[in-house]
């Protein structure tokens, strides 16, 4: 806990939330956006409809926001040099899962936020169904196992260049992959890490190009997708923690 | 006598490229040892190698007593104080809020902050953000950083590079002072023969990976020997009547000679018609003795 203390401390004068805060203030102005007319069919399938909304934004968004917050996490150490004293004083390691563990409260408080907003739009529009709670924890829990991916695999590069626009490049094109992936077959979108805040969406749509209707409907959550990309993060972690704390500075 | 580092073998190798080889140092305890060499011979990646910032390829490392290994390496540096290469800070902390992050990793009370920054002269920094510092004070602040917690060992690389001669003046005066005053031993590397010649008991130099000396200061002065050098007006005649001579550039070098001595070589020239056109007594300096050690040009 003292690390993670530290890591907040060390991020003083530096507004990391700023950039959760006007990323997530961009999505909720979207959202606003596209509820600023609305029937009463929307109404109804107003919260199916939000989680949807927020879920395509969120690939691309994320993937940029968590960008940003992990290099800008991760400089601090290059800038000053910091490594070659921290690495003196305390286990590289817990140095890794304190970083990791900072910039996940951030993008939790990020989803959080959405869900927030969400809860909000719908006490001020009158969303004609009951709160989702469950699609809410399904949300908040496979758009934070995303982010949380991209935060590490972001990370290590981060940690290990310190050019920080290897991170901040490979999280733009991260999250236009996410966005392209789409486009293609379920196993193509499984090679992409961001393509997963779409697939393990539990809220899908069905439009009816004739009617000019599009229906919101909840399909089962994809379990095996969400024990697929937990296992690589379980890897992923194990071995970009292990080189960094290998690592000469 | 008792030593606060020794290593055995210590060597790093980057591929074919050997950065440190089998070197065996040995600091004693409660000296400022000076470790010399030219830029590039090894000494960053020593201490380094000490402090486990990198791995050695081969060789054991002792620190205040214990064998360095990965288990113990953080219990043992608890007790050592660093700053290599430059310092490190973070730029938009001030100076207490950089070793509040110290204090706090290393579980140090409050009161070793105000201590630190006392004793560096950087109390008056107020809110200033440390990437604002002048180098010097940067330099202050990471001597600040190492000296949090009162180490017993303190590994300085180059301190005082970068410094304008005031600051560089102030850091060797500290770096003095902190045996005495704290019972601190100094390893303290740098380029510059002067600067080490200045604060060091001991000292260790280093040439492409290899220790080539490694003794007292005053052994290293020894080394200087005198010699008696003379321009003749018959230098290969004066050669055979003068058997210990060695004869380079025009001169004849002799050992060093009594007073007795040298009248009587002076007089058996002269008797056999060799003029003696200057004689001098010659010595080489402490900068001599580097070149020859590191086979560089003496920085100075």
């Amino acid at each position: 806990m003292n690390m993670l203390r530290l890591e907040f401390y060390k991020a003083r004068r530096k507004h990391y939330w700023l950039i959760v805060a006007a990323m997530s203030g961009m999505q909720a102005l979207w959202l606003i956006w596209a509820f600023r007319r609305i029937d009463a069919r929307d109404l109804v399938q107003g919260y199916l409809e939000s989680l949807y909304q927020f879920t395509m934004l969120n690939s691309i968004v994320l993937p940029v926001m968590t960008a940003v917050l992990v290099s800008r996490l991760c400089d601090i150490e290059h800038k000053g040099s910091a490594l070659k004293v921290l690495f003196t004083m305390q286990p590289s390691g817990t140095l890794f899962d304190a970083k990791f563990l900072c910039a996940g409260i951030h993008l939790a408080a990020a989803v959080g936020f959405q869900i927030a907003v969400i809860l909000l739009m719908g006490h001020v529009k009158g969303f004609g169904s009951p709160t989702p709670t469950a699609d809410f924890v399904l949300y908040f829990g496979s758009q934070l196992l995303c982010s949380l991916f991209l935060a590490l695999f972001l990370q290590i590069l981060a940690l290990r260049h310190v050019n920080q626009f290897i991170p901040l490049a490979a999280g733009l094109i991260t999250g236009f992959l996410g966005l392209m992936a789409m486009f293609f077959p379920a196993w193509v979108m499984r090679l992409v890490p961001s393509a997963y805040y779409g697939l393990l969406s539990t809220v899908h749509m069905d439009w009816d190009r004739a009617a000019g209707i599009v229906t919101y409907y909840r399909a089962p959550f994809p379990v095996a997708d969400c024990a697929l990309l937990t296992a690589a993060l379980v890897i992923l972690y194990w071995f970009g923690r292990k080189s960094f704390v290998k690592r000469e500075v | 006598m008792d030593y606060c580092i020794t290593t055995d073998r210590l060597t790093k190798r980057y591929g074919q490229e050997v950065s440190v080889n089998r070197i065996g140092l040995a600091v004693p305890i409660g000296t400022v040892y000076g470790f010399l060499g030219p830029n590039g011979a090894g000494k960053t990646t020593t201490m380094k190698m000490l402090l486990g910032l990198v791995h050695p390829t081969e060789g054991d490392i002792c620190v205040l007593g214990q064998n360095v290994n990965e288990k113990n390496r953080l219990s043992v540096l608890r007790n050592v104080g660093s700053l290599i290469d430059s310092p490190s800070y973070y730029g938009h902390l001030t100076a207490r809020e950089n070793l509040e992050i110290v204090r706090s990793l290393r579980g140090l009370p409050k009161g070793e902050i105000d201590a630190a920054l006392d004793t560096v002269r950087l109390t008056g920094t107020g809110n200033k953000q440390a990437s604002k510092f002048s180098l010097g004070m940067k330099q202050r602040l990471g001597i600040a950083a190492a000296l949090m917690g009162r180490p017993k060992l303190m590994i300085l690389d180059e301190p005082t590079n970068g410094l304008d001669p005031a600051g560089i003046q102030e850091m060797r005066e500290l770096i003095k002072s902190l045996p005495a005053q704290y019972g601190m031993t100094v390893m303290v590397s740098s380029h510059l023969l002067s600067e080490i010649g200045q604060i060091a008991d001991h000292v260790g130099i280093i040439r492409k990976g290899e220790l080539v000396f490694q003794d007292t200061l005053a052994s290293l002065h020894a080394k200087s020997s005198r010699h008696l050098a003379l321009r003749t007006s018959d230098n290969e005649r004066a050669a055979t009547l003068l058997p210990n001579s060695k004869g380079t550039d025009g001169w004849l070098t002799l050992p060093q000679l009594t007073d007795e001595q040298a009248a009587e070589a002076s007089l058996l020239l002269a008797q056999n018609g060799i003029g003696i056109m200057r004689m001098e007594q010659r010595e080489k300096s402490l900068e001599d003795i580097f070149l020859e050690m590191t086979g560089t040009e003496a920085a100075l």
